[in-house]
C-alpha cells in the first residue's frame, strides 16, 4: 500500500487531487481511497488531504500519518516545521514551485519532482488552479498512475472548455515536471 | 333548498311595556295568529331568531301526514296549505324551536310566512330592534351534509366549535383535517368517542402541523391527487412554537389552508400569555398585582405578518360574521397555488371571563370597536370587508370581558392607541396598495 | 453505472454521495432534508440529481431538520416512501418528530451522519448524537465503508416496509472517516434494485375517501398494548435483518453478516468490539497481532438498535476476555454505551469474564492502528489474569 499525504490551502483543489488520484487508479483496477482534513473549509487556510492505494482492498479509515509520498500544493509550506512528520524512508515530494527544488529537504526524501503548476494553471485556465497541473506531475515524478488514466477520469470532473483547459493542464504538468533523485 | 330567512333581534333594547311586533304580527295574521310573542322578544338575546327560521330540512314537513306542509324553493318560506291540514298536530310536537302553532277552534296549524317577504314586525318596531335577516346567502356557501358529529366537547360557549363544523360544511368532504393539542383537539379527535368527524382528521404535535400537511401535500401532488389540506390551530401554535415552520412554508408556496383560530392564548393549558394575548390583558403568566398589570405589550398581528410573505390569500375572520367568512373560506379553498391563511378571533368565554351566551356578542363588538377589523388580501390588494359606521370606544369591547377588568384609564387609553395605530397601519396599507392600483389603470 | 443506471458501475464516491446514490435507486416519493455539515452533500447530491432529471421525487429543503422529518411524517402517513438526511444537532432538532413517527409506525428511512453534539464549539466526528437518540424507536444501523452505505439504505427499506416490522430506520455513519471518504462504491441497477425493493404498498393512509382520525385519544390500555407491540416489532427487526441482508447477498454478491459483523472470532480467545469506521481499520491490527501469534478476532456491531443481544452472546460464549470500543461516554456511568449494553448481555448470557471498555475516537480524534493495538494488547493482558483498569481513555494516556 502507499500512502500519500497533500498540503495545500483552501481552494486549491487539494480535495480534487485526492478524489481524481483515485478514480484513475481504480479505473486502473487497483483498490484507493482518499479524504480531505476535516473542518471548516476556508480559503486561503492551509488544509492536507490524504490518499492510499493497492492492490487489495483498503481497509484503514484514518488519517495518513506515514505517507510515501507528499504532494506540496503551495511551496510556502516548506519552511513548515511539521511538513515531514511521518514520512517514510525512501519517499518522494512532488512540489509546486518557480524553480526546480534541487535541494534534499529531508533525509527521508529520495525523489523530487517540481513543477510550476500555477503558472500553468494561468496560462490554461487563466486562474491560479493548480491540481490538474499537479497530478501531471504526480504521474511523472512516482510513475504510480497512468497518465491516460487521469485523463480518462478527467471528464467526471469537468466538462465544456473546463475539461479541454484542465487536460493541458494534466498533460503539461506530466510534461514540464523536473525530477531530482537524492 | 337551502334558502333560510327569518326576523332575528339585534338590538337589546325593548322597553317593558312594547308589544308592538306582536301587535303588527296579530293584524296582519287576522284569525290565525299572532306567530310572536313580545315577552319572548323581550327575553331573547341579541341576534337570536324571534320568527320561525324556515329550516332547510323542516320536521314538520316530514311529519306531515298529508302533504300539507311545503317549502317555497324561491322564497324559502315552509308554509302551511291550510286545505290539507287533517289537525294532527304532529307538527307542532315535531318542530324543535316552538314556531309551529295550532288553532284549537279552526283545527289547522299555522306558522310565520314572512310577510311575503316584508315582515310587518320589522317594520312596526319603533326601536329598531328587530331585523329580516336573509340567511339564503350564506346557506349558498354550505353543503348540505353535516360532517361534524352532533354536540360538543368544547367549553360551553365556544366559537370555535362553530367555526369547526361551519368550515367543514364549507370545504365539504374532499378534506383533510391537521391540528395539533389545543382547544379543538378534542373536538377533533373524537375524544372519548369513537368519531367526531367523518372528515380525516390527523393529529400533530404542536411545531409539525405545517410540515406534516406539506408532507401530505406533495406526496399528494407526486401521486396526482388533490384536496383541501385544511389545518385549523390556534394563536400559541401559529404565533409561537409554530412560527417559523410556517413561516418557511409560505414563503415555499405549499399549497396549504390554515386556520388560525385566535383564542389570545393559551386556553386549553389553562389561560397562559400567546404572542396574540392582547396589551393589558390578565392571564395566569401575566398577572395583575403590585408590580405588574397584566400583558405589558402589544399583540403580534399575525395576518399582516402573512401578507408580508405574499401568500395568495390572507384573510381575517369573526364567527360573528359568519357569511363574511364562508366567503372568505370559499375563495381559500379555490386558490390555485400556494397558501391562504385566515386568523379568526375565537372569543373565549372560560378564558378571557364573559358569560357563555355573549360569545358572539364579543366578537361582534371586537370588530365594531376596530380592535379586530375584517379584511383581506389578494394579488397585492388588501382591503377591508367590513367597515364599522361609527366604531364605539375600546371600552365598549373590554367591558364584557373579566380580563380587562382591572384597567384604568390610562391604560385603556393605551390600548384603544394601540388599536388605532393598527387600524390606521391597515388603512395606508389598503390606501397605498389603491393608490397603486390606481396608478396601473 | 451509467446514471441511467442500466448497468452496474463503479465509481469513486465519498459516503455522502454514495448515500444520494442509494437514496435515489429506492424511488422515494418524497424527500426533504435540511444542509448540515457533515451532511450538506448528501442534500446537494439529490438536488443534482433532481436537476439533471435522475430523480423523480419531491424534493424539499425545509427550513430545519424538524420540519424535514414533519414533512416526511405526512407524506408517509399519506402513504409515501420518504428519505432524509441529517446529523448532530439536526438529528436533535428533530428528535420529537423522530419518536413520533417511530410511534406511529412510519417506515421513513433516514442517514444520520455521525457528528459530535455541541458544545464546546465542534463541528466533529462522534457519535454522541446516535447515543443521546437510541431511545426514540427507530432501528440504529452503522456502515464500516461507503459501499455499505448504500446498500444499508437499499435493505433499510426492505426493513422499514416489511409488514411485520413498519418501524423507521437510520443507516449510520461516521462524519468524515467515511462521510468524506473517497473510495470505489459499486452501483446496482435501477431494475435490480427495483426487483429487490417492490413500491411501498400500506394500509390505512390518509385520504378523504377513507376518513378516520390519525393519532386518536386512546386508553392507558390501548396506549400500553400499543407500546408492546412497538417493542415487539422493534426485536423482530433482528431475525428479520439477517434474512434480508442473505437475500440481499444472494442478488448483489455482498454480505456484512447481518446483525454482526465477525472476523476471525470462531477460534480467538479474546475478542474486540467495534462499530464503524473504527471497525474497518481495526481489521489490519487483528491480522498484525494474529501474524503475532495472539489469538484476536473482531465483533462490529452493525444494528445498534435493537441490540444484537442473541448473537453477541453467541459469538462471545467461550472467550477469554473481550474490549470494547466506544465512541462516547455516558454521563453518569464513566464509561461507554456499548459497553454497557455488552456487559447487560453477559450478564443475561450468564457469561463471566473480564470486559475493557475504550473509549477514543472522540471530537474527532483518529482511531489509529497504534490505539487499537494498545487496547488488543490491554485485552490480553486482562484475559491472562493480569490487573486491568476496566475503563481506559487512549487518547488521554
Amino acid at each position: 500500500m502507499k500512502e500519500i499525504r497533500i498540503h495545500g490551502r483552501g481552494g486549491q483543489g487539494g480535495v480534487m487531487i485526492v478524489r481524481m488520484l483515485a478514480a484513475a487508479l481504480v479505473l486502473e483496477g487497483k483498490w484507493a481511497s482518499g479524504f480531505p482534513s476535516f473542518g471548516m473549509e476556508r480559503r486561503g487556510a492551509p488544509i492536507l488531504a490524504f490518499a492510499r492505494f493497492d492492490d487489495k482492498p483498503i481497509w484503514e479509515k484514518t488519517r495518513v500519518y506515514n505517507p510515501d509520498c507528499l504532494v506540496v500544493i503551495d511551496a510556502g509550506f516548506i519552511s513548515s516545521p511539521t511538513l515531514f512528520d511521518g514520512i517514510r524512508p525512501e519517499s518522494t515530494l512532488v512540489i509546486n514551485a518557480l524553480e526546480p527544488v534541487k535541494k534534499q529537504l529531508h533525509k527521508n526524501i529520495r525523489l523530487i519532482g517540481s513543477v510550476d503548476a500555477t503558472k500553468i494553471g494561468l496560462e490554461e485556465v487563466g486562474i491560479a488552479v493548480t491540481n490538474t497541473a499537479m497530478l501531471g506531475a504526480f504521474a511523472r515524478t512516482t510513475g504510480w498512475v497512468q497518465l491516460n488514466s487521469l485523463l480518462s477520469v478527467l471528464g467526471d470532473y469537468f466538462a465544456g472548455d473546463k475539461l479541454e483547459q484542465n487536460r493541458k493542464c494534466v498533460e503539461r504538468g506530466f510534461k514540464e515536471a523536473e525530477s531530482v533523485r537524492f | 333548498m337551502k334558502l333560510s330567512n327569518f326576523v332575528r333581534k339585534i338590538r337589546d333594547v325593548c322597553p317593558p311595556d312594547c308589544s308592538a311586533c306582536e301587535k303588527a304580527c296579530a293584524e296582519k295574521m287576522g284569525n290565525l295568529g299572532p306567530v310572536i310573542n313580545a315577552g319572548q322578544v323581550h327575553k331573547a338575546g341579541v341576534y337570536k331568531a324571534i320568527t320561525c327560521v324556515q329550516c332547510g330540512n323542516p320536521a314538520c314537513k316530514d311529519v306531515c301526514p298529508n302533504d300539507a306542509i311545503v317549502k317555497d324553493e324561491e322564497s324559502g318560506v315552509v308554509r302551511v296549505i291550510q286545505e290539507n291540514c287533517i289537525g294532527c298536530e304532529a307538527c307542532t310536537e315535531a318542530c324543535p324551536y316552538q314556531n309551529m302553532f295550532f288553532d284549537s277552534n279552526a283545527k289547522v296549524a299555522f306558522k310565520c310566512d314572512l310577510c311575503g317577504g316584508a315582515p310587518e314586525c320589522v317594520s312596526a318596531c319603533p326601536y329598531g330592534a328587530l331585523e329580516y335577516f336573509r340567511g339564503g346567502t350564506i346557506r349558498g356557501y354550505l353543503n348540505d351534509e353535516e360532517y361534524l358529529s352532533p354536540g360538543t366537547r368544547a367549553c360551553a360557549g365556544c366559537p370555535g366549535e362553530l367555526i369547526y363544523r361551519f368550515s367543514q360544511r364549507i370545504l365539504g368532504s374532499n378534506t383533510v383535517f391537521f391540528g395539533c393539542p389545543g382547544c379543538m383537539t378534542i373536538l377533533m379527535t373524537g375524544h372519548e368517542t369513537m368519531a367526531g368527524s367523518r372528515l380525516p382528521y390527523v393529529s400533530c404535535l404542536f411545531t409539525n402541523v405545517i410540515s406534516t400537511m406539506t408532507g401530505t401535500s406533495r406526496y399528494y401532488r407526486h401521486i396526482g391527487k388533490e384536496a383541501n389540506l385544511v389545518a385549523y390551530v390556534g394563536d400559541g401554535c401559529l404565533s409561537d412554537i409554530e412560527f417559523q415552520a410556517l413561516s418557511a412554508a409560505a414563503m415555499r408556496r405549499e399549497k396549504l389552508i390554515v386556520l388560525c383560530y385566535d383564542n389570545e392564548g393559551y386556553q386549553n393549558t389553562g389561560n397562559q400569555m400567546s404572542s396574540t394575548t392582547a396589551f393589558g390583558s390578565l392571564t395566569t403568566t401575566s398577572p395583575v398585582g403590585k408590580e405588574l398589570r397584566g400583558k405589558d405589550r402589544d399583540s403580534k398581528y399575525m395576518p399582516l405578518i402573512m401578507v408580508a410573505h405574499d401568500i395568495s390569500y390572507v384573510a381575517t375572520a369573526s364567527p360573528a360574521y359568519l357569511e363574511d367568512y364562508a366567503r372568505k373560506l370559499t375563495k381559500a379553498m379555490n386558490v390555485k397555488d400556494g397558501m391562504s391563511y385566515i386568523h379568526i378571533l375565537t372569543p373565549c368565554p372560560t378564558g378571557w371571563g364573559f358569560p357563555i351566551d355573549k360569545s358572539i356578542d364579543v366578537g361582534k363588538l371586537a370588530v365594531e370597536t376596530n380592535y379586530f377589523p375584517l379584511w383581506e388580501y389578494e394579488d397585492g390588494i388588501l382591503r377591508l370587508t367590513y367597515k364599522s359606521d361609527k366604531p364605539q370606544p375600546i371600552s365598549a369591547y373590554t367591558k364584557l370581558i373579566s380580563r380587562y377588568r382591572h384597567m384604568n384609564e390610562d391604560e385603556l387609553q393605551q390600548l384603544q392607541r394601540l388599536v388605532d395605530k393598527r387600524f390606521n397601519k391597515l388603512g395606508l396599507y389598503s390606501q397605498s396598495f389603491r393608490q397603486k392600483e390606481a396608478l396601473r389603470t | 453505472m451509467s446514471d441511467k443506471g442500466t448497468s452496474r458501475e463503479i465509481k469513486v464516491l465519498d459516503g455522502n454521495r454514495a448515500a444520494a446514490y442509494g437514496a435515489m435507486l429506492c424511488r422515494p416519493d418524497v424527500i426533504a432534508a435540511y444542509p448540515i455539515t457533515p451532511q450538506s452533500e448528501v442534500v446537494e447530491t439529490l438536488f443534482s440529481f433532481k436537476a439533471q432529471g435522475l430523480l423523480d421525487s419531491e424534493l424539499i429543503e425545509p427550513e430545519s431538520e424538524h420540519s424535514s422529518m414533519g414533512i416526511l411524517r405526512g407524506a408517509s402517513i399519506a402513504g409515501g416512501r420518504t428519505f432524509t438526511a441529517t446529523a448532530a444537532q439536526g438529528l436533535l432538532f428533530m428528535f420529537e418528530n423522530c419518536i413520533q413517527v417511530a410511534t406511529q409506525r412510519l417506515p421513513i428511512v433516514m442517514v444520520n451522519v455521525c457528528r459530535e453534539v455541541a458544545g464546546p464549539h465542534i463541528v466533529v466526528s462522534g457519535h454522541s448524537d446516535t447515543m443521546m437518540t437510541k431511545g426514540m424507536g427507530w432501528i440504529q444501523l452503522h456502515a464500516r465503508s461507503c459501499q455499505e452505505i448504500l446498500d444499508l439504505i437499499v435493505m433499510a427499506y426492505r426493513l422499514a416496509e416489511d409488514p411485520e416490522i413498519r418501524i423507521p430506520v437510520a443507516v449510520c455513519y461516521d462524519g468524515w472517516f467515511l462521510s468524506h471518504l473517497w473510495e470505489p462504491v459499486e452501483i446496482p441497477t435501477r431494475e435490480e434494485v427495483a426487483r429487490f425493493l417492490p413500491p411501498f404498498e400500506t394500509s390505512p393512509r390518509v385520504d378523504p375517501a377513507r376518513p378516520m382520525v390519525f393519532g386518536p385519544w386512546i386508553s392507558s390500555k390501548v396506549a400500553t398494548e400499543y407500546r408492546y407491540k412497538q417493542s415487539a416489532a422493534i426485536s423482530r427487526a433482528k431475525a428479520k435483518f439477517d434474512e434480508i441482508e442473505r437475500e440481499f447477498q444472494e442478488n448483489f454478491g455482498r454480505g456484512y453478516g447481518g446483525q454482526i459483523e465477525e472476523y476471525r472470532t470462531d477460534d480467538a480467545d479474546i475478542v474486540l468490539i467495534a462499530m464503524g469506521s473504527s471497525a474497518s481499520t481495526a481489521k489490519v491490527t487483528v491480522d498484525k497481532k494474529r501474524d503475532e501469534g495472539l489469538k484476536v478476532g473482531l465483533l462490529r456491531i452493525r444494528m445498534f438498535t435493537p441490540f444484537p443481544k442473541e448473537r453477541l452472546a453467541t459469538a462471545l460464549k467461550q472467550k477469554k476476555a473481550i474490549g470494547v470500543m466506544d465512541k462516547t461516554v455516558y454521563f453518569g456511568w464513566e464509561c461507554g454505551n456499548i459497553f454497557l449494553d455488552v456487559k447487560s448481555v453477559l450478564y443475561s448470557a450468564g457469561i463471566k469474564m473480564p470486559v475493557l471498555n475504550f473509549i477514543c475516537g472522540l471530537c474527532d480524534s483518529d482511531i489509529t492502528t497504534e490505539i487499537i493495538g494498545r487496547a488488543i494488547d490491554a485485552i490480553d493482558q486482562a484475559a491472562q489474569g493480569k490487573p486491568y483498569s476496566e475503563v481506559v481513555w487512549p487518547d488521554l494516556e
